[in-house]
């Protein structure tokens, strides 16, 4: 008979009871690594699964200072009518099967010598291995008259789903008839690329209903963005879009759109080509940054992101430190995407404690979007990785341009992104 | 024709640029079979792409997504590859099949076949 040990018993056991989706009960080794993971969004909450899912013997633990996270995907959603429940969760089931040590605190400080955390409360923790999945930190003083207390209170971004989402929705229904609300998009890169503009386009179909002389102005820090081509042709059939009837209009950086400055008490905007627009909302999207942890503890070195061996998403700065998410240096900023890079973490640490090199990473972004109820879109992205860097091997929008009209796929896409975003939530938290 | 000679040029010029924001207009199609040569990707590496939409190991599934885990080997392949020539039309998977390699898409077969058939957990989702 083999000799089995308790040990590798229990370990047995652990990863049975998971198929029939009990708890998964880890067994520490005296020498069990500790992993500790920096956010429990997309990025931070998917590592930790995948990796208690292909290692049982080792200390996961989570620092996240909310008790509720509410899904980016979707929240465009929320502005016009849908149950923001919907889009969230606690942490409680994760860390129940996937044994999650769960801290709810703030990380002040990095030692990287000691090999250390430091919380809000005063709290030291111990890490083998770091992953830093915190978010996009947001810069607000590029636009004159705004600061984080305005964008907390007035001029919201939205841009962190939750709190200000349902503020910005409340703001949209209290607009008068008739009204103007502005969408400010950042500079390229920041998180979910065709965002600002699902964003303009559900606030339109919406007003078609409720406000139908109202009127958005997307003011705009770049030249072009992803899924021009697809959202202008349906602006252009549905929102009489390039005419005087228009309730889309977007004004880009050539045509000089970027905000330069904005008057919160007369609800102004200046923009790039000297005009001044007045508006009942102004919805000011921050450039996107690293997360400002980041920036303080160095792994950024003076750049805009967090440097990284994108064969592993390991930072260049430090060891045993991985980033994921908003905050590293990748050419698009996506929750399909963080989630991937979550999983290539899990996997290259997993590999490392067998004293194995990781392996060959593969990150897609297949992202599901949606113009109206009736017209979605879908983008197939493939980066590979050569010798730490990217590459881009695929990227793809359908409908294409050259496709005939086919009012099935529009709408098979809309349910696609619906089914997507449910998968996607049980993927990252069941 | 026309369309492989776009590609054609795509793959010329698209496989020594970085990606930038022409991506977002535009279209980039390298043929994954340039990629050869490179470190092999492992099934689950390979897999593990394909659950944000069908799921924890293949096994979550909705209305639109079917599951992937259990499927025979031989079917995942033969579905991937007529998806991956267009024989078999898809709005969504034509595109994602074309993405990988033959061998990837062997290898992430071998994957999902290993895979427990039963629905991943099911409980419905957990509001807050």
């Amino acid at each position: 008979m083999t000799q089995i040990s308790r040990r590798e018993l229990l370990k047995l056991l652990g990863a049975a009871s998971i198929m029939g989706g009990a708890a998964l009960r880890p067994v520490y080794g005296k020498a069990a690594a500790k992993v500790v993971i920096v956010g429990g969004g997309i990025g931070g909450m998917i590592t930790a699964k995948y990796l208690r899912l292909i290692n049982q013997d080792v200390h996961i633990t989570v620092i996240e200072p909310d008790s509720i996270y509410t899904f980016c995907p979707g929240s465009n959603d929320v502005l016009v009518g849908e149950s923001i429940s919907d889009f969230q969760r606690t942490y409680q089931h994760s860390k129940d099967r996937y044994q999650l040590q769960m801290i709810a605190d703030r990380v002040k400080d990095i030692d990287f010598n000691r090999k250390q955390l430091k919380t809000g409360s005063g709290k030291k923790i111990a890490y083998d291995y770091l992953v830093l999945s915190p978010g996009p930190g947001f810069v607000f003083d590029n636009i004159a008259g705004w600061s984080k207390e305005l964008a907390d209170s007035k001029i919201l971004h939205a841009w962190k789903a939750g709190k200000q989402t349902l503020m910005l929705r409340d703001q949209i229904r209290a607009m008068p008839q008739g009204g103007v609300m502005v969408i400010a998009p950042p500079p390229m890169p920041f998180r979910c690329p065709p965002a600002p503009y699902e964003r303009a386009s559900f606030v339109a179909e919406w007003m078609a209903q409720h406000n139908p002389r109202g009127k958005i102005i997307i003011l705009d820090n770049n030249p072009g963005f992803v899924f021009q081509k697809q959202y202008i042709k349906y602006w252009k059939q549905r929102r009489a879009y390039g005419t005087d009837k228009a309730s889309i209009e977007w004004i880009s950086s050539t045509q000089g759109g970027a905000v330069t400055q904005v008057d919160a008490r007369n609800m102004t905007v200046r923009i790039q080509n000297g005009e001044t627009i007045r508006a009942d909302v102004i919805n000011l999207i921050p450039t996107n940054t690293a997360n400002r942890l980041l920036i303080r503890t160095g792994l950024t070195q003076g750049k805009d992101w967090a440097a990284v061996n994108h064969h592993d998403m390991s930072s260049l700065v430090q060891k045993d430190v991985y980033v994921i998410g908003d905050s590293a240096d990748f050419n698009i900023k996506t929750g399909y995407l963080a989630a991937d890079q979550g999983k290539v973490v899990a996997q290259a640490i997993h590999a490392r404690l067998h004293n194995q090199a990781p392996g060959q990473p593969l990150y897609v972004n297949d992202c599901l979007a949606k113009a109206g109820k009736d017209f979605g879109m879908t983008l197939t992205e493939t980066y590979r990785e050569r010798e730490g860097k990217l590459q881009l091997a695929q990227s793809i929008q359908r409908p294409l341009s050259s496709e005939p009209e086919n009012t099935f796929m529009r709408h098979f896409l809309v349910a696609a992104a619906d089914n997507w975003q449910r998968s996607f939530r049980r993927d990252v938290f069941d | 024709m026309k369309r492989l000679g776009l590609y054609g040029l795509l793959l010329l010029t698209s496989h020594f640029v970085m990606a930038d924001e022409n991506s977002f207009t535009g279209e980039v199609y390298v043929n994954p079979e340039q990629y050869q040569g490179d470190p092999p990707i492992s099934g689950k590496m390979a897999a593990d792409t394909c659950s944000a939409c069908h799921g924890t190991q293949g096994r979550i599934f909705n209305e639109i997504f079917p599951p992937l885990a259990g499927l025979p080997k031989a079917t995942f392949i033969k579905m991937m590859m007529d998806f991956k020539t267009g024989k078999r039309p898809s709005f969504i998977m034509n595109n994602i099949a074309r993405t990988y390699t033959q061998q990837e898409i062997e290898r992430m077969a071998d994957y999902f076949s290993r895979q427990s058939a039963k629905p991943w957990f099911v409980k419905s989702e957990k509001k807050a």
